[in-house]
């Protein structure tokens, strides 16, 4: 465990010198907000169904917010190759997967931890006890961004117009997490304030990240 | 490891692109504690050789060890024998050579200290730039860094492609003695350069990779080698 959080506090070090990836991630996910604010306004709606629009506008902002930061997060490595030096480093390559899915899944994190409280804001939702399912849905939904968007992260480097090839590939692979996220953050604000469903959540989670582990091996050597 | 298993130990390696060979087929043996230069034409296949033996690319066949360990059952043993140094020093732009140093040194789980890391970039000539980003580095000084990475952890096998590539004359002084230094301590050395005297100046043997394949072998201070070289290099291997 130890070179894992080596190599995460490495990220978070150079994250924290650049600013560049969590700074992008939180202003595009504002923006989404205010463009589906300006929306909803301009269509003249019910103010009463509101609330029911919180938890697609939350997962659009998330989602649009990770592939930035997913772009993002490869470039530390990438320059000046240095991605190279770590592979040359004496440890799994699946080592390297996990330290690299939990830095993502830390940014990603924190740009959702800004996202939330402003959807909170724009669409009128009381801040109670079931913001703890929500919070919960959106950890267990990011962490799965996180798991496929590294290791399609590092394919698509391979690639040219990487940047367009990550949100190619990772949304059509993520439709079964952004439907299932949505509908528990749903859940979890509905008027009776259910413990949402998060089966397939895991589910995902657990099986993306097993897969990736084992094949990351194949998609960092040449 | 026995004193006569080879460093370096490579029997049919070969390596394709697609449909282009990079290699077709390279059996060299390394004995321990020599330097020895891979020399070749671009496009040869002496980087993708370096690149196998350092467990950063994969053959399409064949079996290569390091120190006895083979590179596709020990991956992580060979890695921690080698130090690999190539053009590009691997090194993180955003941190300082000591902040570069103090995290690859946590990676290969050294118990190394600052001073101890801020004597090892002395000895490269960093003594006063120890808390510069690298960034703002100059290509020599960013190749002194990479240097003082790949001796950080003592690796029994130095793999170096190219390393003289953009140092002056002083700091390719400085990497000769601390190469010579090594082999004198019974490290061995496989450096690709395009130089012949670089190359020949500490080499015990040289080889000539042509085409994805060795095509000349020979002991480094023979005129046979130099002349091999004339005729591969300079001519293309045509005379």
């Amino acid at each position: 465990m130890k070179p894992i959080f080596t190599l995460v506090l490495k990220d978070i070090a150079i994250e924290l010198r650049r600013k560049e990836s969590v700074g992008a991630m939180i202003m595009f996910a504002l923006l989404v907000m205010i463009v589906f604010n300006f929306a909803i306004e301009a269509a003249n709606m019910d103010p009463a169904v509101r609330p029911d629009l919180a938890p697609g506008v939350l997962w659009v902002a998330v989602t649009l917010a990770a592939i930035l930061g997913l772009n993002r997060s490869l470039a530390i490595d990438l320059d000046n190759d240095s991605l190279q030096g770590l592979l040359l480093a004496p440890l799994s390559r699946g080592s390297l997967y996990l330290s690299k899915v939990l830095s993502n899944f830390i940014f990603i994190l924190v740009a959702d931890a800004i996202a939330l409280p402003l959807v909170m804001v724009f669409y009128d939702l009381d801040p109670d006890v079931r913001l703890f399912w929500v919070a919960l849905v959106v950890v267990l939904g990011t962490f799965g961004f996180a798991v496929v968007g590294t290791i399609l992260a590092m394919v698509s480097s391979h690639t040219r117009m990487s940047e367009v090839m990550l949100p190619v590939l990772l949304i059509p692979l993520t439709i079964p997490l952004i439907l299932s996220s949505v509908a528990a953050t749903a859940t979890a604000l509905g008027p009776d304030g259910e413990a949402p469903n998060m089966n397939l959540i895991i589910g995902f989670d657990i099986i993306f990240l097993v897969i990736s582990y084992l094949v990351f091996d194949f998609v960092v050597e040449e | 490891m026995s004193s006569t298993t080879p460093a370096l130990s490579a029997r049919g390696i070969t390596k394709n692109y697609g449909y282009f060979p990079a290699l077709s087929g390279v059996d060299l043996d390394v004995p321990q504690g020599v330097s020895v230069t891979l020399f070749g034409r671009n496009g040869a296949g002496k980087t993708t050789f370096l690149k196998i033996a350092a467990t950063l690319a994969r053959a399409s066949s064949g079996t290569l060890t390091v120190c006895g360990f083979d590179s596709g059952e020990a991956p992580e043993s060979v890695r921690r024998s080698i130090g690999f140094l190539s053009h590009n020093t691997y090194v993180y732009r955003d941190l300082t050579p000591l902040e570069n140093l103090r995290f690859f040194s946590r990676l290969y789980g050294l118990d190394q200290t600052d001073r101890e890391i801020a004597a090892l970039l002395e000895r490269v000539g960093l003594g006063d730039r120890l808390n510069d980003p690298v960034r703002a580095f100059s290509r020599g000084l960013l190749q002194r860094v990479g240097i003082a990475r790949v001796m950080l952890h003592s690796p029994r096998v130095l793999l170096l492609d190219e390393p003289y590539t953009g140092l002056d004359a002083n700091a390719v002084g400085l990497l000769n003695d601390l190469l010579d230094e090594a082999v004198s301590g019974g490290r061995t050395v496989v450096l690709t350069t395009h130089d012949l005297e670089l190359g020949l100046r500490a080499a015990r043997e040289a080889h000539i990779i042509d085409r994805g394949r060795i095509a000349y072998s020979g002991l480094a201070d023979r005129p046979e080698t130099r002349e091999a070289y004339r005729r591969f290099i300079r001519t293309g291997g045509e005379s």
